[in-house]
């Protein structure tokens, strides 16, 4: 079926709530997921298992981080990006205004793709960012998100090589001036000379999100009706007396 | 000298938020002149929208398929009606009823012969259906039936109906819901907004439904009066036509939206505060704004002195408003053009008229001035995104929250009648309900809508932090600690850059009154002859007094608010 990004908003917050999430989270966790999909990134096909983690286990609480070297280090605690991930990149967001760049390392973090909605956010806000992971189920390919300030749209590239790259990290670097990220790359992520793999150009992604919102977005039943019911926890069963609260 | 007065920058003097978002002011507001269905008819009326029925397939007891084509400006539409039979029993305005009079939608372009098979089965299915992305709203009415019968019995009788009888309800069918922006598979407002321009105007395409679902009811009461009684039955004059608008049942379901999106109702506020304001400062006091003030307060006064509500609450602040309107009129014959000024008047009514009184002369003071105010008409597309601050400190966020929600910090949420509702959504429907915090279940699932204690929980754990912590720390790293301050924390930001928004009363307190939310949005709607049934819900009338589709390409005097009923066949 196809549905709208309002009605999959609604529904992924409500969804969100529903399995425990406070205020903050599942309206940033929601606003994720849908813009991810909806920019092309295929994010549903492979939700149903992210949602079988998040509903086994409670938001984390992340600790304010430590420094080392001038990095930041989050643990997100073996969590989901959509849990955390907003409230890391505007940490990091923050420090970078403070002191011009700040790096992050943010280590145990699944569905680090999900990021990109938050990065994005940073770079609206005046940031250059640069973030770059590696999945455990494909050693030797890094995939990294670059994107200056004021952009729209990032670029999405996947490389094959052997960078230095720690498991389920993400790493995150903003910058209140361009420099700051070239410089980081030329430092640490050599690999973003060479060609790529595979690259999303921010046009498609701009293309993607027009399409979907012309079109709707395909959305499965199977899905749907697993939003559904994780939305169901939100709602508060029907009575007489709560008939007279509606005017009744 | 004069030259340098004449370079300085204009400052309006605008009512301040203290002022115009408190919800009781906010639940006294009347249509104005800026309000969307005035809007919306201005264009349809300017641009000369053509209208033409493509399909009207009703049977003998009216029931079938009606399609109108609507070339708009810029884009063409079509209007979908299914009217279907509904037994007596089964006709209820509640938002948990699942059968209606007609169900209707309202689409980009013409509908195919497949899509209006789609449409045939999912549009009467109403929540439970789905739309095609090329639907921009949903809707659905049922029949006011003593006045549609007694309507149809008229024409069939070769008789006009009395504009007295329909003084009382001047409707023939109530809209129960309205629905739009993504809803059940419709388009986005992003794209109604940036492909739809003529409807790229707040609630502009909701608003076109109703007005159509207006020329429906006629049409099939014509048509019911024809088969009833072919050999005697006449159509309706113009004049009843006019005068017959479009019922509406409003409920808590729109209360949310203005706690949500408190960036359009700044918008919305601040286009309607701009334009008081502009008047009230530049609006010239001679013998011909006067006099068309006068001759628009005698108007308004006959409008509410037909206006017939049975809750006493209501009728007493409807009579309270028809006599200090005469107070007013005759206040006003003593004034000496020369000296007097308009804002001489808004400090009178402020002295000395309720609220509903104060209301009701800005709108008719918005009317006097036409070219003044529709130049403030400005309501662009809003970014509603609230984006934190993450590099305001905490202590900022504290002043801030000093600054402006010192209304918030002031209601003691340790006092129980502070805490008295809470918001929360039914299975039935998910529809907004509201329930006593200390006598019924759901507390746990409260809805965020009380921003006045969100803003105070918030606030205490930014004084717990300062205890402890550096207070220039970054409001990011606050949240980390606090992750469920997230989103109140970036209202806060947000609204701080707006100058109204928020409306400033305890969503939760025993004596808040729903009402008063629901009367706000209404009359940014442009609704009038509010007839409340409970605290919770109100009837309306919409298009009252509107031109009628056969008046488009004729002179328009855009002066048909408050409407009152004259005899069919008077001009």
């Amino acid at each position: 079926m196809k549905a709208s990004q309002t009605e999959l908003l609604t529904l992924f917050k409500q969804a969100f709530e529903g399995i425990g999430f406070d205020a903050g989270r599942y309206e940033s966790a929601a606003d994720m997921v849908v813009w991810a999909e909806m920019h092309g990134l295929d994010v549903f096909a492979r939700l149903p298992a992210k949602l079988d983690r998040l509903s086994e286990s409670s938001a984390p609480l992340i600790e304010k981080p430590s420094s080392a070297g001038g990095d930041l280090m989050f643990d997100a605690g073996d969590k989901s990006a959509l849990a955390c991930g907003e409230l890391i990149c505007n940490a990091v967001f923050a420090s970078a205004v403070n002191r011009g760049i700040c790096s992050a390392t943010i280590s145990r973090i699944y569905d680090r793709q999900l990021m990109t909605k938050k990065i994005v956010d940073c770079c609206a806000r005046g940031a250059h960012c640069l973030s770059y992971w590696q999945d455990a189920d494909e050693p030797g390919l890094v995939h990294a998100i670059t994107s200056d300030a004021g952009a729209q749209y990032p670029q999405i590239s996947s490389y094959q090589c052997q960078a230095e790259v720690e498991p389920q990290a993400l790493y995150l670097v903003c910058a209140m001036d361009p420099e700051g990220t070239r410089e980081y790359a030329l430092a640490h992520c050599s690999f973003i000379n060479k060609n790529p793999l595979k690259r999303i150009e921010p046009n498609e992604l701009s293309a993607a999100f027009q399409q979907s919102l012309s079109n709707g977005i395909e959305i499965t039943d199977t899905l749907w009706d697993r939003l559904r019911c994780m939305a169901n926890n939100v709602l508060v069963e029907s009575t007489e007396q709560s008939r007279k609260g509606a005017g009744a | 000298m004069t030259d340098a007065l004449a370079t300085q920058p204009t400052i309006l003097p605008m009512r301040s938020p203290e002022v115009v978002m408190d919800l009781k002011r906010l639940g006294s507001m009347h249509q104005t002149r800026l309000s969307f269905m005035r809007a919306l008819m201005r264009r349809v009326m300017s641009q000369q929208w053509q209208f033409t029925p493509v399909l009207v397939e009703l049977d003998d007891q009216g029931f079938g398929t009606v399609i109108y084509r609507i070339e708009a400006n810029e884009n063409t539409y079509s209007f979908v009606a299914f009217a279907d039979y509904l037994a007596d029993e089964d006709r209820n305005d509640r938002v948990i009823a699942d059968k209606w009079d007609v169900t209707m939608a309202l689409c980009i372009g013409d509908v195919s012969a497949d899509q209006l098979a789609d449409m045939r089965t999912n549009v009467p299915k109403q929540e439970a259906g789905r739309c095609r992305s090329n639907t921009i709203v949903l809707s659905r009415g049922n029949k006011s039936s003593r006045n549609f019968n007694y309507v149809v019995d008229e024409l069939a009788a070769g008789r006009q109906p009395s504009m007295q009888y329909l003084a009382n309800v001047g409707y023939l069918y109530r809209t129960t819901a309205v629905y739009g922006s993504g809803k059940f598979g419709m388009a986005d407002w992003a794209k109604v907004s940036s492909q739809c321009a003529e409807f790229a105007h707040p609630f502009a395409a909701e608003m076109l439904c109703c007005y159509m679902l207006r020329h429906f009811s006629v049409q099939q009461a014509e048509h019911l009066a024809r088969i009833k009684s072919p050999d005697t039955a006449v159509p309706m004059q113009d004049e009843v036509k006019r005068y017959l608008g479009i019922g509406n049942s409003t409920g808590l379901g729109m209360a949310p939206y203005l706690i949500r999106h408190p960036q359009l109702i700044s918008q919305w506020v601040l286009t309607r505060e701009r334009a008081i304001a502009t008047v009230v400062q530049q609006g010239e006091v001679n013998p011909a704004s006067v006099h068309k003030f006068q001759a628009i307060m005698a108007k308004a006064a006959q409008h509410f002195a037909e206006t017939t509500v049975p809750d006493p609450v209501q009728v007493a602040r409807n009579k309270c408003l028809q006599k200090e309107l005469v107070e007013i009129q005759s206040w006003i014959k003593k004034w000496n053009c020369d000296a007097a000024s308009w804002s001489q008047l808004t400090q009178h009514l402020a002295e000395n008229c309720s609220l509903e009184t104060q209301e009701l002369i800005n709108s008719v003071l918005l009317e006097v001035f036409p070219d003044l105010v529709d130049a403030c008409e400005q309501y662009g597309c809003v970014d509603e995104n609230h984006q934190l601050s993450a590099e305001m400190s905490r202590a900022e966020l504290k002043q801030l929250i000093e600054t402006r929600y010192g209304w918030a910090l002031d209601i003691d949420f340790s006092n129980h009648d502070c805490n008295h509702y809470f918001w929360y959504r039914s299975e039935e429907k998910m529809e907004p309900r509201l329930g006593e915090r200390f006598a019924e279940p759901g507390a746990d699932k409260e809805m965020p809508l009380t921003i006045a204690r969100l803003v105070r929980q918030c606030y205490d754990c930014l004084l717990a932090d300062m205890e402890e912590l550096d207070e220039a720390e970054p409001v990011a790293y606050f949240l980390l600690r606090h992750p469920g301050m997230a989103s109140i924390v970036k209202r806060i930001q947000t609204m701080s850059q707006e100058c109204y928004g928020d409306i400033r009363a305890n969503l939760a307190d025993k004596e808040m009154l729903p009402l008063d939310l629901l009367r706000c949005k209404l009359s940014f709607f442009g609704v009038s002859k509010f007839d409340p049934k409970s605290k919770l819900w109100v009837r309306n009338t919409m298009f009252q007094g509107a031109p009628i589709l056969s008046d488009i390409g004729k002179p328009f005097a855009d002066d048909w608010y408050f409407p009152v009923a004259g005899e069919p066949g008077a001009t």
